[in-house]
């Protein structure tokens, strides 16, 4: 197996930001807030040498059973960031927002049902089996999170709920990557591994070095210190909470 | 033909998830970024005192019947003017409480979650007297369940404004005066 110059040199690029996002994170103390993105840069960067050791190695067995079995955990962590969003944005109060849980649910089950569908009827040029499948596995993954996070965005912008600047730079960096990468697999579920592969592939590597760096800067800064609540202010929001019941079922009654 | 079919419903499938995303985020980030200057100056101008006899007859009603006439009730809120008007200040008000979650986040997303739910009755009032709007324009009748709505709607965004009020006058009371004068 071998690299070119850029190949590596984006590879490169890609574990050095991976690695200094990891410290962003650390340091600046954000894995208490996003556990579940902090462990998916964290495994990103393991995942990384593990891949890069095996392909010195020479030996593609070994680095094709180290890509299949990171892939489905990449997967789900990822699905695991989407959720950690959707829990932050849609349950400020610990509890889903009205109507959040189930738009959520809902959206994000008919989405990953269409996008399932699509990827199991489109037959990506390739003579082999394992590599339609993988293409096909790639599509789903990028279809799915680039979709739950537009589900997320559009249900808390539609509930009128604020994001912290923290999560919204995530759910930021998350929905500019996912765009290009779907745009990077429908034209892979085109031209297959026969055409445009390589250069698909620099283009999704540079989008995921721009979101890294993005994500850098953002997770970097503070975000505004919210004033606790006070023990007035929240007798009046209990007295008030009692009287919005009382309102409500009169309205309905 | 049909071999094709299934990309070309996938591209027409990843498209519109493009579009979609890249909106909302748009929308997003125009949420985040306007000032509270500029929400508090599209609130509409409405007749509030009017506003708030339609409510309290509906919310104070208990088994006596309303006081008001259905005239009074259409003239109060505004006819269709101002069921629109009630509609647009409903979605401001709801930026306006996700505003004061930079201040005090528990208490603007707790009163946020109430008022919302305020808004979820209003939005369905609303698109009652729109689907009825040609029968009450052509035949220049209020019936019983428009005349309902007319209430609901009213007392619904009496709820919100008086509790966005309130939040503002507990969190942050600067700009309390700014507010009520808008509303």
């Amino acid at each position: 197996m071998a690299l070119s110059a850029l190949d590596q040199l984006l590879w490169a690029a890609n574990f050095s930001c991976f690695v200094a996002l990891l410290c962003v994170l650390i340091y600046r103390q954000r894995w208490k807030e996003i556990p579940v993105f902090t462990t998916l840069i964290a495994y990103d960067v393991a995942k990384t040498i593990a891949l890069f050791l095996a392909f010195r190695t020479g030996s593609r067995h070994l680095y094709a059973a180290i890509y299949w079995s990171a892939a489905y955990l990449d997967f789900c962590l990822q699905l695991g960031v989407v959720i950690e969003m959707a829990r932050i944005v849609l349950r400020p109060t610990g509890t889903w927002v009205q109507d959040a849980k189930k738009q959520f649910v809902f959206w994000g089950s008919a989405g990953a049902a269409v996008a399932a569908v699509l990827a199991w009827a489109v037959s990506p040029p390739s003579a082999r089996a394992l590599e339609r499948w993988e293409m096909r596995g790639n599509l789903f993954t990028v279809l799915v999170i680039c979709e739950l996070v537009t589900v997320i965005t559009i249900t808390s912008n539609k509930l009128g709920l604020g994001w912290r600047s923290h999560v919204m730079a995530l759910g930021q960096g998350l929905a500019a990557w996912s765009m290009v990468a779907v745009a990077v697999e429908v034209l892979h579920s085109y031209f297959g591994k026969v055409r445009a592969f390589l250069p698909l592939e620099h283009v999704l590597m540079v989008a995921s070095l721009g979101t890294l760096g993005y994500w850098m800067v953002r997770l970097w800064q503070e975000e505004p210190v919210r004033q606790p609540i006070s023990s007035d202010l929240q007798a009046y929001i209990l007295a008030l909470h009692r009287r919005v019941r009382y309102d409500v079922r009169r309205i309905t009654n | 033909m049909f071999g094709f079919l299934p990309l070309i419903l996938l591209g027409l499938f990843a498209a519109g998830l493009i579009a979609a995303a890249v909106s909302s985020q748009f929308h997003t980030v125009k949420l985040t970024e306007q000032s509270w200057k500029t929400l508090v100056g599209k609130l509409q101008k409405l007749d509030n005192h009017a506003l708030m006899l339609v409510a309290q007859d509906f919310l104070d009603s208990g088994d006596r019947p309303f006081m008001l006439q259905p005239a009074e009730i259409w003239n109060f809120v505004g006819g269709y003017d101002g069921i629109q008007k009630m509609r647009d200040n409903a979605a401001i008000m709801l930026t306006l409480a996700a505003f004061i979650q930079e201040w005090n986040f528990d208490a603007g997303a707790i009163v946020g979650e109430r008022m919302r739910r305020d808004a979820v009755l209003l939005r369905q009032s609303v698109r009652r007297l729109a689907l009825s709007r040609f029968r009450v324009t052509v035949f220049g009748r209020l019936s019983p369940s428009t005349l309902y709505d007319l209430q609901q709607a009213a007392a619904s965004y009496y709820v919100m404004r008086d509790r966005l009020l309130s939040l503002y006058k507990m969190s942050l009371s600067g700009l309390y005066p700014a507010l009520a004068e808008a509303l």
